[in-house]
């Protein structure tokens, strides 16, 4: 569902996974503003798999870092069901990101309202 | 007269003849002496060459023994047995006032150079005793001399004086001390060293260990001195990657350096070490440090994980004030109302950060958090407490923190704290089998009447999210009009019992 006037994200299904309540409230809020539907938000590794899992999701944000351990697993599963979704992330680079996962563009917080929505156009323009 | 002429032309017959006769022998016997003599003469010339030969061979032997003497710069003295000089060699003069005229004088009698020698003491206990003596003495010019004394025994075994010797050994004695100063450097070296250090011969056994290695492999230097590295501690060192540097490695190289090893050791478990090693060819020994880098190893990975969680964590923080500014302007009423609102989470986000400081971000008692939350706040006499203790990990301690400032946040803006009489009640207290779960119960009365609000907000849903998020839990509001009451409900899941830092 594309509608110009609230850009292209209108109506989606966007997961959000992070583990800082405020981020999290935030990354919501943004995408309402997109008129996107949020699913979430989940604060670890295992309730993202879940919704990815249960879910039906047009594209999602995955914070790197949930609860000090990584959401690869999360993300593998994501590419494996070809759900576009985008990396956001405090860190500059991801030294132990997956060779596989290497591609993922990268939302680096703090950001604003155009930069996810580029972003996550940017992934779904492609999928 | 014939007869008698007869007679004596007979006896004067006999007579002459028996004279011839006589005269005969004589001559013989002359003749034999002769000969003797002749032979004795040929015996005598034959002895005196005999005798020539002999005084020629005793010149030439007495003249070797003279060049031998003198060629050996071996200042040589021989006393007879009264202690009197019977003969010197001439390098004997330079140390002592002695010539060919003092041949005769006691020993006791001559000037020396010497500073600390009792020449004739040291001779009579010689004579004494038969045995020989040996010492150092040194010089007025500070030359050092080996004094050796030895009985003079003449061919028939019999002692007939003594032979004092003076060998001149300074450069012997300059050379061995300063090997000795070499010695002692190197070895102030291999103890100073804080590294454990251990020297080996080429045939890998310890010739020496210093005190850091000694205490780095709890054993002494006696347990080690004499074994082979691969036997110390009960065959700890046996290592393959050890074997293949001094085996395989150092003798094509002159050293190694920066070697890491990781091994599980029996006594002291899983190591990392450090090995540097030097092949020394001239002493023939191997010079190896080993050092135990396996705490400076996990502190420098703590160090690099400390900071790429500080860069995330200041991003996130970033990312977190601008998502309190953003929902705070969305629900302001206005400039001073977004100010207000705006710095008091600021400070309640700060506060949470001194929180988790205090307790080394270990575990904080809700008692506490409670008291640093409401701290902010006009009117807190007005809340009365009724808490158990317990205990929340530091995610938790935070997110309480937030909820309990979102709380008296809107209290003292709407609520019950707005009012001289308004009252707010805290109830914190264990629940479930065996105290898993808190309950806290935040319950206001006496405040302006209450209606349930058209759509939340962002306290509320800030509260909500925290409990279910961060707490585990979930958070219940109910709008009596006497006063809001919200209900946290949060499993403790071991967490008054467990410890640890987040990640």
């Amino acid at each position: 569902v594309s509608d110009p006037e609230h850009g292209n994200l209108a109506g989606l299904r966007v997961l959000v996974a992070d583990d800082e309540v405020m981020v999290a409230m935030l990354l919501e809020g943004m995408l309402t503003a997109l008129d996107a539907e949020v699913v979430g938000p989940v604060n670890s590794t295992e309730t993202a798999l879940r919704a990815i899992e249960e879910e039906a999701l047009d594209a999602a944000t995955l914070d790197v870092n949930m609860r000090g351990s990584r959401i690869y697993k999360a993300a593998a599963a994501l590419r494996q069901r070809g759900i576009p979704f985008i990396f956001v992330t405090g860190y500059g680079d991801l030294s132990d990101c997956p060779e596989s996962l290497r591609d993922v563009p990268r939302l680096t917080k703090p950001f604003r309202l155009k930069d996810l929505a580029a972003a996550l156009e940017g992934v779904i323009g492609q999928a | 007269l014939e007869a008698d002429q007869e007679e004596l032309k007979a006896s004067n017959g006999d007579g002459v003849v028996q004279m011839n006769e006589k005269q005969r022998s004589a001559n013989k016997e002359i003749e034999t002496s002769e000969e003797v003599l002749q032979s004795l003469n040929r015996g005598l010339h034959a002895l005196n060459a005999q005798l020539q030969g002999k005084i020629a061979a005793l010149e030439e032997r007495s003249n070797d023994l003279n060049n031998l003497l003198n060629n050996t710069d071996q200042a040589t003295l021989f006393l007879d047995r009264d202690l009197r000089v019977r003969w010197s060699t001439p390098p004997l003069e330079r140390l002592m006032s002695v010539r060919a005229d003092d041949v005769g004088r006691p020993i006791g009698h001559l000037a020396h150079k010497f500073r600390d020698a009792d020449l004739t003491s040291d001779a009579e206990r010689v004579l004494e005793t038969l045995t020989p003596h040996e010492r150092e003495v040194r010089t007025d010019e500070g030359r050092t001399f080996v004094q050796r004394i030895l009985p003079y025994r003449a061919h028939d075994g019999l002692i007939d004086g003594i032979v004092m010797t003076f060998s001149d050994v300074t450069r012997l004695k300059e050379i061995q001390w300063e090997l000795e100063g070499r010695t002692e450097f190197a070895e102030k070296i291999v103890d100073t060293v804080r590294d454990p250090l251990v020297v080996l011969g080429e045939d890998l056994m310890v010739k020496r260990v210093n005190n850091s290695f000694a205490r780095a492999f709890e054993v002494t230097a006696e347990q080690t001195v004499g074994c082979k590295i691969y036997d110390l501690g009960n065959g700890q060192w046996n290592i393959p990657a050890l074997r293949r540097l001094l085996e395989d490695v150092l003798p094509d190289n002159n050293e190694f350096e920066d070697f890491e090893v990781e091994h599980d050791f029996p006594d002291l478990g899983r190591r990392v070490m450090l090995l540097n090693a030097r092949r020394l060819d001239h002493a023939r020994r191997i010079l190896l440090t080993i050092e135990d880098i396996t705490e400076r190893k996990a502190a420098q990975e703590q160090r690099e994980l400390l900071i790429s969680e500080l860069n995330h964590r200041v991003k996130n923080v970033l990312a977190t004030l601008q998502a309190v500014a953003a929902q705070t302007i969305a629900h302001a009423e206005s400039l001073t109302d977004f100010e207000e609102q705006f710095s008091g989470r600021i400070h309640a986000l700060a506060r949470g950060h001194d929180i988790l400081v205090r307790s080394d971000w270990q575990l904080s008692k809700v008692s506490k958090l409670l008291q640093y939350a409401l701290d902010p706040f006009s009117r807190t006499e007005r809340i009365s407490m009724d808490c158990e203790e317990v205990w929340l990990k530091p995610e938790a301690a935070l997110a309480f923190n937030l909820i309990v400032h979102e709380l008296a946040m809107n209290a003292s803006k709407y609520g019950a704290l707005t009012a001289t009489n308004g009252n707010v009640r805290i109830d914190c207290r264990r629940v479930g089998e065996n105290g898993s779960a808190m309950v806290f119960k935040w319950q206001e009365s006496g405040g302006p009447p209450v209606e349930p609000p058209r759509r939340k907000g962002f306290g509320s849903k800030l509260i909500e999210q925290s409990a279910q998020h961060d707490l585990n839990g979930s958070a219940q509001f109910e709008y009596r009009p006497e006063g809001i009451v919200c209900e946290i409900r949060t499993e403790l899941d071991g967490v008054s019992e467990g410890e640890g830092r987040p990640a």
